[in-house]
């Protein structure tokens, strides 16, 4: 049972590197998109039909992709001043129930706008842009970065890590 | 017979407050008229500039009933209003506003397509907010179609970008980018309807206006949410239809010839120079277009909707009323 | 009214009560923020408007291309230290400064407004001199709660200076013309720029401990200070390349953040290559590091930034701002008065809420009522995005605060980072009050353009 927990972490840790990368391409990738756009279009007259519009689409995946792993190394931001008054156990205590609740709000957020990105899906949903831009790819990154987000505190918990 | 309970309803808007944006001011004169018919047992409650929430999520604010009544555009969502967009289809329409009115209203009787497109979103339409002209601002100046040959123009919509002039491209940004764009030197062309590029202050990096002619046909509504609409007594269900139908035509007729003096007298006083594009050019404009309707006719007709048939109806409707189009659109697929 | 026949001043306090609740609990700032929203929101509308309002206001603001410039600056903040690049800067500059010890945090606030002149985001600039500039500070001595409120407080003088997000804002919302609004900030950027040096001086004197003897010598001969500018050419290369662009009508403000990356990257590069060929190991897993350090500073300013926008929404869809407005508006106040008030309703707002809402809603219910005050316009636009501005700093949700806390070392705390703050508040409002006392300087340079 610890062994396979242990891997299941391992096996998380991986998951979280890999969207870790999806972002920073993301950045490095929208950065590439807008130096090209402005130089077709100072040089060549030529500006791109939708620069804005891409990167709008793919702005969650540089946000929420990180969250995951950042918990993993504990670096989302708190306040633990209150906390820190407090004897070790109870401090413990409340971090556990704090890490439950965030937990049950990534799975709702997950589930919901998993039924969002669905929807968008099915109907084929485009933006309002000069090209053919399918806006679900752009919300398909909030379900998958939330629920990675709450198996990771999921795992905190199980692991007793708080 | 039931009788209305005093209440204040949350209204959600994207644009800014009616002081400085005329459809705001019309929606505005939409809701003080319901509020007097009412003997003020109806009043509202706004909450404009989009303070809650981003313009492609307003509609779904009143969708879901956290607010009761949106000024909405269903334009930002193509996906869930594909119908409703029929008019940014067709460029090169009628300029005169009670007309464009009119024939929208007759386009609802024959298309109930549109209402279910609506009803599907737990939306009530209430009335049609139609907005000024689309013209075009410069900091160089612009007088015949020649002129715009190397320029680039920014704009926003699917379309619109290949409605421009020969020689010019589009770059497209949302209003509030439009400021920075000018001010910087990136463009010196901008485009927008003319009471958005006073709300948007395009005015104050720009010297030169031109009457472009292209559309009038910047469509917003107002919209209740679906659900409380059915728990009004009837009577007050008729009150707010009839109140719509009625502002319709006088805010065409009061609010914006007021509000293109308001803003012509503001920019003639800054000294903006205007000028108007000849007969002959504006045909070679029109005929100089790759663009046809038929495009999003086909894009409808995917989805199993009458889009050819929306074009092609309000071009009959529109030329019945009076208007001459100088080019036909679309065709039957 | 609101739901259940609750006042919105009583449904606005809880929430804002369950939030602070949170914060103490150690949730993390974004879910706080989040669960504090749902669960009033919950009470305000339901379930299921609650769920969509969430997400999309969430969706929504992560996917603004605004913000684009927050990753992009950030990769260059973190490119610029990872490749020791703010590391040979801030030693160059120590050993011009000599004993004058208050000179590098006076530099970095200084560096912030000049920034500013790109950005015109402050969280941005907050996070990106959180990077590059705090570590530096306290290699040179400087006590890690003053290097960190230093560089948080200034990212505040980034909104001021053109461009801003928030002076377009105004201008939209209101009557005034954006062109005059953005040269208002001007005059208050460089008042707050002279405020926080003095500030610093002024600590360096009162708590000798906050700067001590850094790294680097205190008395350089002048072949050393002239051989330290050789690190100022890749600053120099990026600064003028973005004005040159900018002003040049090559790319606009929102696009100058890819230039800027991308010219970083390759100067990173270009070192690493000309570099020792052993070393290239090591830079190349440098620069890996700097791409994830910036994947995770995006993500957790992100996830605040998208979760303070749902808490402002769901304050302002009870209608507690407007209640408060209408309170004010019926107590009849002289001008003076009024704007005293709308001030403090700002300040106070600004501990919660984040400024573009708080423009938002109180522009259409304010403004009207300052013109018929015969209230100077202008005058009155500097003093709102000044005391707008404050909120940015100011526990508990103060957004330049986490962002600083986002980039920081790992000794730092969130709390280290509030306790040197404080100064530079109260700063921040001795400029509010001299604005107040004297409109020329907000409105000078205003009346110029036309
Ligand atoms: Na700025
Ligand atoms: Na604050």
């Amino acid at each position: 049972m610890k062994m396979n927990l242990w891997e299941a972490d391992r096996f998380l840790k991986k998951i979280e590197k890999a969207l870790i990368v999806i972002s920073w391409s993301t950045t490095l990738g929208i950065m590439f998109l807008t130096v090209i756009d402005i130089t077709s279009r100072f040089f060549f007259n030529l500006p791109f039909p939708a620069t804005w519009e891409v990167s709008e689409v793919l702005m969650p995946y540089i946000v929420v992709f990180g969250f995951a792993f950042t918990l993993s190394i504990n670096a989302h931001v708190r306040a633990t001043m209150f906390l820190n008054i407090l004897p070790a156990r109870a401090q413990k205590a409340i971090t556990l129930f704090v890490y439950l609740l965030s937990c049950c709000t990534c799975m709702w957020l997950a589930w919901f706008s998993w039924i969002k990105f669905w929807r968008s899906f099915m109907i084929n949903e485009e933006m309002m842009a000069a090209i053919r831009i399918p806006w679900w790819f752009g919300r398909f990154a909030l379900p998958v970065g939330m629920a990675v987000f709450g198996i990771r505190y999921l795992m905190i918990i199980i692991k007793r890590e708080v | 017979k039931e009788e209305l309970q005093p209440m204040t309803l949350k209204v959600t808007a994207a644009w800014p407050p009616p002081e400085t944006c005329m459809i705001s001011d019309i929606f505005q004169m939409y809701l003080d008229e319901v509020t007097k018919r009412t003997g003020g047992k109806m009043k509202f409650q706004v909450f404009w500039g989009a303070a809650l929430g981003a313009p492609p999520e307003q509609y779904a604010l009143v969708k879901s009933g956290a607010v009761q009544m949106g000024h909405l555009y269903p334009w930002f969502t193509p996906g869930e209003f594909p119908l409703s967009n029929w008019e940014f289809a067709i460029p090169f329409g009628p300029l005169d506003y009670e007309l464009l009115q009119k024939a929208r209203r007759q386009m609802r009787a024959e298309f109930p397509q549109l209402e279910q497109e609506e009803a599907k979103q737990n939306l009530v339409h209430l009335f049609q907010i139609q907005d000024g002209k689309y013209d075009f601002m410069s900091k160089i100046p612009l007088k015949t179609l020649d002129d715009f040959k190397g320029q680039k123009v920014t704009l926003i919509g699917r379309y619109f970008g290949r409605w421009l002039p020969p020689g010019a491209s589009a770059i497209v940004r949302p209003g509030h980018e439009r400021y920075d764009m000018l001010r910087s030197g990136v463009v010196q062309v901008d485009t927008l309807p003319f009471p958005l590029l006073y709300a948007f202050k395009i005015h104050e990096q720009t010297k030169y206006y031109l009457h472009s002619g292209v559309a009038a046909s910047f469509l917003t509504g107002a919209y209740m949410n679906k659900d409380f609409y059915n728990k009004l007594p009837s009577d007050i269900q008729k009150l707010l239809v009839d109140v719509g139908k009625e502002v319709e035509i006088r805010s065409v007729r009061e609010l914006i010839p007021k509000w293109w003096d308001k803003c012509y007298n503001d920019w003639k006083n800054r000294g903006m120079i205007f000028s108007t594009l000849s007969d002959s050019d504006k045909q070679r404009w029109i005929d100089s277009i790759q663009y046809d309707s038929s495009e999003w006719g086909n894009e409808m007709a995917s989805k199993g909707l009458p889009g050819h048939e929306m074009v092609l109806r309000w071009q009959q409707i529109t030329s019945d009323m009076g208007y001459k189009w100088t080019r036909h659109w679309g065709k039957l697929k | 009214m609101g739901a259940f026949g609750l006042d919105p001043l009583v449904l606005g306090g809880l929430g804002i009560a369950l939030l602070f609740v949170l914060l103490a609990l150690g949730t993390h700032i974004g879910f706080a923020l989040i669960i504090a929203s749902a669960i009033g929101l919950a009470v305000v509308t339901g379930f299921k408007p609650m769920t969509d309002m969430v997400i999309n206001s969430f969706y929504h603001k992560i996917s603004n291309p605004t913000l684009i410039t927050l990753p992009l600056f950030i990769l260059m903040g973190h490119l610029a230290s990872g490749g020791g690049i703010s590391r040979d800067i801030y030693e160059s500059l120590s050993l011009w400064l000599g004993k004058f010890r208050s000179g590098l945090g006076i530099a970095t606030v200084l560096a912030c407004a000049a920034f500013g002149t790109v950005c015109g985001a402050s969280v941005v600039a907050s996070a990106v001199f959180s990077k590059i500039s705090a570590p530096q500070m306290r290699r040179q001595g400087y006590d890690k709660s003053l290097a960190y409120a230093i560089a948080s407080a200034s990212g505040a003088i980034g909104m001021l200076i053109p461009p801003s997000i928030l002076a377009i804002v105004y201008g939209t919302l209101s009557g005034v013309s954006i062109g005059k609004v953005l040269m208002a900030g001007i005059a208050p950027g460089i008042l707050v720029t002279i405020a926080f040096s003095l500030t610093i001086v002024l600590m360096s004197k009162i708590k000798p401990s906050y700067i001590k003897r850094g790294s680097t010598e205190y008395s350089a001969t002048w072949a050393q200070r002239i051989k330290s500018l050789k690190s100022w050419w890749t600053v120099t290369i990026v600064a003028l390349s973005i004005f040159g662009g900018m002003y040049g009508g090559v790319f606009s403000p929102s696009e100058a953040a890819s230039v800027a990356a991308l010219l970083i990257s390759l100067i990173y590069l270009i070192r690493m290559f000309n570099g020792d060929k052993n070393k290239r190991k090591q830079d190349f897993r440098e620069l890996i590091r700097c791409l994830n350090e910036t994947a995770i500073t995006s993500a957790l300013i992100f996830f605040i930034f998208g979760s303070a926008t749902v808490f402002s929404q769901f304050i302002v869809l009870t209608g507690l701002t407007i209640t408060i407005s209408e309170l004010v508006i019926g107590a009849n106040l002289s001008p003076i008065v009024l704007v005293i008030v709308f001030t403090v309703i700002f300040v106070v707002l600004g501990m919660f809420l984040d400024g573009i809402s708080i423009l938002c809603i109180t522009i259409p219910v304010f403004n009207p009522i300052i013109s018929a005050a015969g209230i100077d316009a202008i005058w009155y636009a500097t003093i709102v995005i000044l005391s707008v501005e404050v909120g940015l700093i100011t526990p508990p949700v103060g957004l330049n605060l986490f962002a600083a806390k986002g980039v920081a070392e790992p000794d730092v705390s969130l709390e280290d980072i509030v306790r040197g703050i404080w100064p530079f508040v109260i700063a921040m409002l001795a400029c509010v009050v001299i604005l107040f006392a004297f409109p020329g300087i907000g409105t000078f340079l205003p009346r110029l353009v036309n």
